[in-house]
Order: C-alpha cells, then structure tokens, then sequence
C-alpha cells in the first residue's frame, strides 16, 4: 500500500511541474508525516550528513569541471578531426565521426548532457548540411552522446560506489567492454541506414603524415581517462585523488597547450562547475533522504517480496529490476532513479548472489538509455533543439536506437562476463 | 527605467555570487590536489586538506543551489505546461511555488537546529567549530527562501491582478 503511494506521490509531483530535487523530498516529508518520523532536524542532518557530506563525492565537481575545462579548450574539433581520420571512410562517414567522438567524450566528461550537446553542436548541422535526415541526425547525437557515464569516468559510477560500498576501478573497468559494444551497435545502425538512403563516405586522406598531424592535436584529452582509470586502478590515487590530478592536466592541456582556456573565461567554467554541482547533489541529498525514509518504513523489503513473490530465477528478477527502471526512466532522471533503485535492489542482488561490479555497470548502462526516449527523454530535448527538430520528429526516429540498446542492456546483464571480464583480468582481488 | 536598474542589479548580484562560488571551487580543488601533492610527491601526508575540501563543498551546494534556482536550471518536467491552458498553467505554477516556500521554510528550521547543536563541536584537523561549515544549510536555505518569496509575490500579482490590466503581458 505504501509502496504505491509512494510511487503515485513520486510521479504526481514530478507531473505538477516540482524540480526533480523537491519532488523527492516533499515524498520523504508527506510519508515520514504518516509515519509519524517527520522531524526537520532529523531530515537536514539525512540530507546533508548521509547524502552530501562524502569525501569520495567531491570527484563528481572534480569530474565536471574537468570536462568543462577540456570542453573549453576546443578539444571538440580536435577529437572529430581524429574520428573523421579513424572512421571517415566508412558509409554514412559523418554518422560514424559523430558516434565515436561522442565515444571519445564519454572518456573525458563523464556527463551524458554535455556530451550530446558537444557533438551535437558541430555534427548535425554537419550532416544536415549534407542531407543526412535532421531527425535521424539529431536523435544519433542524442544516443552517441548517451554513451557517456558508461564509459568511464562516469559521475553515475562514483556515486553507485559509494552507495553500494564497491570499488570505482572495477566499475570503471566494467563500463568499457558495454561502452564499446554501445558504440558499435551504433555504428552498425548508422551503416545500415546509410547505405539505404546512399548517404556519402567523407573523403580523408589516409597518409601517415595525416595520422601524426590528427593523433598530435587530439592526444592530450585522450589521455586523460588512461590517466584516471590508470591511476584508480593501479592503487596510486583513490577516484577523488584522480579526478583532481584531471582536473590539473585538463587546465594545463586547455591553458598551456591549446591557449583556448584564458583568465577570463576560467570564472565562467568554475561558476558552471558550481552550479552543476549544486544541482546533483542537491537531488543526491534529497534523494538520500526519501531513500532513508522509504527504508524505515520497510517499503523495499515489501518490494523484494513481491518480485520474490512472482518469480526466484535470477535472469528474470534482473529483467524485472530492467523493466522496473526503464519504466522510471520515462518520468525520473537518470542520478534519482539511481539512489532510490539501490536501497531496493542492493538486497535483493545479494540475495541471488549478483556481484554488485556487474549490477553497478548495469544500473549505468539503464540509466543512460533512460535519457534516450519520450516523454521526458532529457538528451532528446537537448540535441532536437541543436538540430531544430520537432520533438515528434526525434522521438520516431531514436526509436530503433533504443530498442537496439536495451538488447545491449539484456545482453550485458545476462552475460555477466562482457562486464566483469576486464575487472577480473585487471584487478582479481576486487 | 525602474524595471532596467531592478534587472542590472539582479545582474549584479549573479554575478558576484557566481564569482565567490567559482572561487570555492578553485579553492577546493587546489587543496584537494595539495594533498596529493604532499602525498605523493613531498610524501607529507596532510590532514586539513580533506577536511577543507569536504567543507567547502558544503558551501558549494548550498551557494549554488541559490544561483541554481534563481537562473530556473533545476531539473523538472514541464510536460504539463505544454498540454494546459496558459491561465491553468500559471495557476499551477503559482501553488508549485506556494508548496516549494513552505517546503524550504521547514529546511530552514531544520537547518538552523543542526547548526545550533554544532555550535560546541570543533573540526578534527582543522580546529574550526563546526558551526562554520553547519552555517551553509540555513544560510543558503534561507537565500532560496527569499527568492521563492519573491517568485510567489510576483506570480501572485499577475495571477490576481490579470482581470484589471488584460494587456500587460505579465512577466512569467
């Protein structure tokens, strides 16, 4: 009973037009209130202490401002220049470029919005321009850009770390083999759809001294997730270490190297990294908070009943935690659905002996897709309004990209070796 | 004239809060990255550096979420708004707005006691009380209070006055 109340509230608020962060806690509020446990002490000292106040949480503004800076920097042109050279060639030359850069993004940002919005923002005026359908080319954009928090790093990732209390290196590790799967799925697609309507190949010149002149201008911000992921994972620093000693390489690359990071634009980054911030945490603390609350009332325990109640095979109550997800995926975003998933399913994968690196990389890969389509499909609304397309228009088109993806979802969930294999290999006592 | 000065000033204000917050920032960051200097470099573990950056951060969210909420970027769905008649719409947003008030004021008592019961504690490494960093809840809490208070009366009068001047346009 409370369970669906719990639920109506949730999606009531959010349909009345609350920010996402006051949704969540006015649920808290109303259910603590029935139970009697509504303290306002008791949900400051929650929201902050348990959800805000984490030292391993400090590498998610670390994260976002190194993306800010490399972004700054122009690495934009640089990384498409390098993906033109690498994949240029094949049909449907200027689909594949903007897929593998948004790749190339995912290993330097970590953030799905920013993504989507960099590749975007040159690339589908690009193909516009060469007739390639605005829907079919915003909506790729939109996907390529999704591709983000699975490839590491991956602010989703750190923050699953530190609630379920796992390694960030093996999530890390994790996320690369589905994360290049995305890609290729992709890729694929591009191809097929390509060659149906004739789309052009981009013409590159593959000599040697095009590949020095391409790799030199877009090594340094590649170098950047070797350099976290290398450091995570060797033991050297811990993420947070890492994400400061980007933060410090993305400076120097966008300052010293590529001179595009000046005094004067460097308030306007630190400013944006502040409220980027804010605005994850914010709904981290208050997400932190209902979770506390939905857990004092019993309310994921009732849940883990009732899917134990229909059901004790392992692949299907992972298809139903998938299912139960991309349904929330239509209303939530993808940081919320997140916290409040994990109090309930954390004991339940326990409980049919999941390793939580394998559910931690499958709660990403979800959560991305879930920013992918209607009604609310945030990165959907963010590339339509690059490519001036309707969002009607997006939504048919992204439509065989993400039935696509969520048969990646099911493949990586019940194959767990195309997620745990690389941690295994690398980092055996994990 | 009086509209233009009003918008400069608001200008203004964004402004510098969004310097003091960037300043945070930098200044998280140079000591977090000061710690692994003296860890791994100089091989001079530190404590402070932790503990500052972990405090600073508070302030970061708390600072920021003001600016957050002035310049309208928090995440929400606005599907409603496109589906109902404008008049509805505004009405809608006029209780949001009330429901959002009364929802930070309560932040803002429970913000304030926590504050009050740090006021004995002091950090570990630092040696501050904690009351410094506790101070960030209530303090931003109550920025976001005033400015929702602003943002109801706003919409309140357009909302209630819209029968007198029809053609005014009315700020969202």
């Amino acid at each position: 009973m409370e369970s669906l109340l719990f639920i109506v509230l949730l999606l009531g608020f959010l349909f009345m037009g609350f920010p996402v962060a006051f949704a969540l806690g006015l649920v808290g509020f109303v259910i603590a209130y029935m139970a009697g446990i509504f303290n306002p002490i008791i949900i400051t000292h929650i929201m902050y202490s348990q959800g805000i106040d984490s030292f391993p949480l400090l590498a998610v503004p670390f994260f976002i401002l190194a993306g800010g800076l490399m972004e700054e920097g122009g690495i934009s042109q640089r990384l498409i220049d390098l993906a033109q050279f690498v994949v240029g060639r094949i049909r449907g030359g200027l689909a594949q470029v903007a897929v593998v850069t948004g790749m190339f993004f995912g290993g330097i940002t970590g953030s799905a919005i920013a993504d989507a919005a960099a590749v975007g923002s040159v690339l589908i005026p690009a193909m516009k321009k060469k007739n390639y359908d605005p829907a079919f080319s915003a909506a790729l954009a939109a996907a390529a850009g999704a591709v983000g928090p699975i490839i590491p790093p991956s602010i989703p990732m750190i923050i699953y770390a530190v609630i379920a209390n796992t390694s960030v290196a093996s999530l890390f590790l994790g996320g690369i083999v589905p994360g290049a799967l995305y890609g290729l799925i992709l890729m694929v697609y591009s191809y097929l759809y390509a060659r149906r309507r004739n789309y052009p190949t981009e013409t590159v010149p593959l000599t040697f001294h095009n590949f020095i002149m391409v790799s030199k201008r877009g090594i340094f911000p590649l170098l950047m997730p070797v350099i976290i992921v290398g450091g995570i994972f060797s033991g050297v620093f811990t993420a947070t270490e890492s994400a400061v000693v980007a933060v410090v390489y993305s400076f120097i690359v966008a300052r010293f190297i590529y001179h595009e990071v000046t005094w004067r634009n460097l308030p306007k980054i630190l400013a944006s990294t502040a409220r980027s911030t804010a605005s994850i945490m914010y709904i981290i603390g208050f997400a932190t908070f209902l979770g506390w609350v939905i857990t004092s009332e019993q309310i994921p325990q009732k849940v883990a009943e009732a899917i134990f109640s229909l059901s004790g095979t392992p692949w299907i109550i992972i298809s139903m935690l998938n299912g139960l997800m991309l349904v929330l995926g239509c209303f939530i975003d993808p940081v919320s659905i997140l916290i409040l998933i994990c109090p309930i399913a954390l004991p339940i994968i326990k409980q049919i002996g999941m390793d939580p690196v394998h559910f931690g990389v499958i709660l990403t890969v979800n959560i991305s897709i879930g920013a992918l389509y209607p009604p609310v499909g945030e990165l959907l609304f963010v590339t339509s309004r690059i490519g001036k397309v309707s969002y009607y228009d997006i939504s048919k088109a992204i439509m065989p990209m993400v039935i696509l993806l969520i048969g990646l979802l099911f493949l990586v969930s019940l194959v767990p070796d195309t997620v745990l294999y690389l941690p295994r290999l690398f980092a055996p006592g994990n | 004239m009086n509209m233009a000065e009003e918008k400069k000033g608001e200008k203004l204000s964004v402004r510098i809060l969004d310097l003091f917050n960037g300043l945070l920032v930098a200044a998280m960051s140079l000591a977090i990255f000061l710690q692994v200097l003296a860890r791994y470099v100089f091989d001079y573990p530190l404590s402070w550096p932790e503990e500052l950056g972990r405090f600073l951060f508070a302030w970061i969210v708390f600072l920021g979420i003001v600016q957050v909420l002035r310049l309208d970027e928090m995440p929400a769905l606005d599907l409603i708004y496109r589906w109902i008649p404008d008049k509805a719409g505004q009405f809608l947003k006029f209780i949001v707005s009330v429901v959002i008030l009364g929802f930070l004021v309560i932040m803002l008592k429970g913000g304030f006691e926590l504050m009050a019961r740090q006021t004995a504690q002091i950090s570990v490494a630092l040696e501050v009380p904690m009351a410094v960093v506790y101070s960030a809840i209530p303090f931003g809490t109550l920025l976001m209070c005033l400015l929702m208070l602003f943002k109801v009366i706003d919409q309140g009068k357009t909302l209630f006055a819209k029968k007198k001047t029809a053609r005014d346009g009315g700020r969202p």
